[in-house]
């Protein structure tokens, strides 16, 4: 397999990352009892196990590894690890112990695995090092803070496509560059599956990778697919890249969500968008007041076709914001010198704080917007700072614009 | 806004939250130099964050590891397809790419650093 065959020999034979592997190189080289542990955290394929055998190996110490196909309980692990822990320096070894697939661990069937490795990490006589394959996941969020975390992100489609001309000519098959190109597309940054692939495919021209290539069944993670999904020229590539997504229907309509309205879309554009939304939310409502689980079958379609009609490509990416900052910052930054504004005027007006802002303040900005003076003056007058002019003058703006 | 991704660059005042969410996703403030992006900054949510903020297109351009020019990535044959331009630490220039050696002038490259 040239999967085996062209695995890295060296920290210096991978590629990509490089700012992540020097800096775990140096972590592992400087590290000293009491340092924190190390999480590595980055897509399957990004070179995550590898990096560590490779650096374990450089500087000569014996790993002692846990990946997910092991049972992780508190027991099982105290078992394997404990006399490691207790004959630490007996044989002059240096241990290394490796969670492998941490954010997997927390499952009913390795029940006490995480608090055994919180513990551990308090007490380890040996550098721990751990990794995940997702970093969003709510998880492994007390890991990420107790730990040196080192991201891995898929590898570059150029570094990927040096390293596979260079395997290519090693094998000294034939494969054109615009057929690297697409096998190097294809693998979305996994160097696995496109060392797989050129094996595999070696040999044919750049049309019948197209052809082999687009019968294959892909799978997305919820970003890659929410990006394919809103970059799709054609429906049923919009409705490929969201029934790829290995994520829950809730999850699909939550990011679909907080994405558009993160968006850069007119009000019309944005209500189509929503509407669409609503028709793919309302098949998940049914599923759950009913129990009709059939019906799920249509809910990518659904989905799918809806919004890539009302949506403009280009002009909405994947986002997690469940509120656009502009108005986060708005609501952060100004609403404090809204609120002293109208608390100062609901004395005069004898309205209160909340009347003024809900009924009269639109008004009131909106006359004063027209001459800069009378503005310092209503805030001399309210007695209020200098600061809350500025933000005055720009919800005026604002007010405007919107007549 | 356009930034070299790893140099240092200046913003408006935010306020705190801003501030707080920008320092939680990766980027790193100096009073003298102002913020950089550390290698293993969340590049989407600093983006995301600056869009909004801004009120104007931010983006962050990576610089070839190679040769440390500046790279166009709307040249790039996988600009479709690739997450380098919201994602990643480092890339290679076209040139780099296509000179044939390119492996082993990365892997010298590579070595010189972890020295």
């Amino acid at each position: 397999m040239w999967v085996e065959k062209y695995r890295p020999k060296s920290v210096e034979d991978m590629v990509g990352n490089e700012d992540s592997r020097i800096g775990f190189l140096n972590w592992l080289k400087e590290w000293r009892m009491g340092s924190k542990p190390a999480l590595l955290i980055g897509a399957p394929g990004t070179g995550k196990t590898t990096l560590v055998h490779l650096t374990a190996n450089r500087l000569g110490l014996n790993i002692i590894e846990l990946n997910a196909s092991d049972v992780r309980t508190k027991e099982r692990m105290e078992r394997k690890l404990g006399p490691m822990l207790d004959s630490q320096g007996l044989f002059n070894e240096r241990p290394l112990i490796f969670l492998d697939e941490v954010d997997g661990m927390y499952d009913r069937q390795d029940r006490g695995g995480v608090e055994f490795v919180e513990e551990l990490m308090e007490r380890s006589p040996a550098p721990i090092v751990m990794a995940a394959n997702v970093e969003d996941d709510k998880k492994i969020t007390k890991l990420i803070r107790k730990s040196r975390v080192f991201r891995f992100r898929r590898l570059p489609p150029r570094f990927m496509e040096i390293y596979i001309e260079d395997i290519i000519k090693k094998e000294k098959v034939r494969f054109g560059k615009e057929a690297i190109r697409i096998l190097v597309k294809e693998a979305k940054g996994d160097m696995r599956a496109a060392i797989n692939s050129a094996q595999s495919l070696a040999g044919l021209s750049a049309e019948e990778l197209r052809s082999v290539i687009s019968s294959r069944d892909q799978s997305y993670s919820l970003r890659e697919g929410l990006e394919s999904f809103f970059n799709a020229k054609s429906k049923e590539k919009a409705y490929e890249a969201l029934r790829s997504c290995d994520a829950t229907p809730r999850d699909k309509v939550r990011l679909a969500y907080t994405s558009i309205i993160n968006g850069n879309l007119s009000n019309d554009e944005l209500i189509e968008a929503l509407e669409g939304l609503g028709d793919a939310d309302e098949i998940i409502r049914r599923i759950e007041r009913t129990q009709e689980w059939r019906i799920l079958r249509y809910f990518d379609r659904v989905l799918a076709y809806s919004l890539f009609k009302a949506l403009p490509k280009g002009r909405v990416s994947y986002n997690e914001d469940d509120m656009p900052w502009d108005l986060k910052l708005r609501m952060w930054n100004e609403s404090r010198a809204l609120r002293d504004a109208s608390k100062s005027l609901s004395k005069f007006l004898h309205a209160s704080s909340r009347e003024i802002m809900s009924v009269f303040m639109s008004y009131l900005l909106f006359i004063l917007s027209k001459d800069k003076e009378s503005m310092e003056r209503f805030v001399t007058l309210l007695g209020l700072e200098g600061s809350v002019l500025k933000v005055l003058m720009k919800e005026a703006d604002r007010v405007v614009s919107r007549v | 806004m356009i930034v070299t991704v790893g140099e240092w660059f200046r913003l408006p005042r935010l306020g705190r939250e801003a501030f707080v969410s920008l320092m939680k996703a990766g980027l790193v403030y100096d009073k003298a130099r102002g913020f950089r992006a550390e290698a293993d900054a969340d590049l989407i949510k600093i983006v995301s964050i600056l869009k909004g903020a801004l009120e104007e297109d931010f983006e962050f351009v990576p610089r070839c590891f190679t040769c440390d020019s500046i790279i166009e990535c709307y040249s790039c044959a996988y600009y479709q397809a690739c997450g380098v331009k919201s994602l990643t630490q480092n890339c290679l220039c076209g040139e780099c790419v296509n000179n044939g050696d390119a492996l082993s002038v990365y892997r010298r490259v590579l070595i010189k650093r972890i020295v």
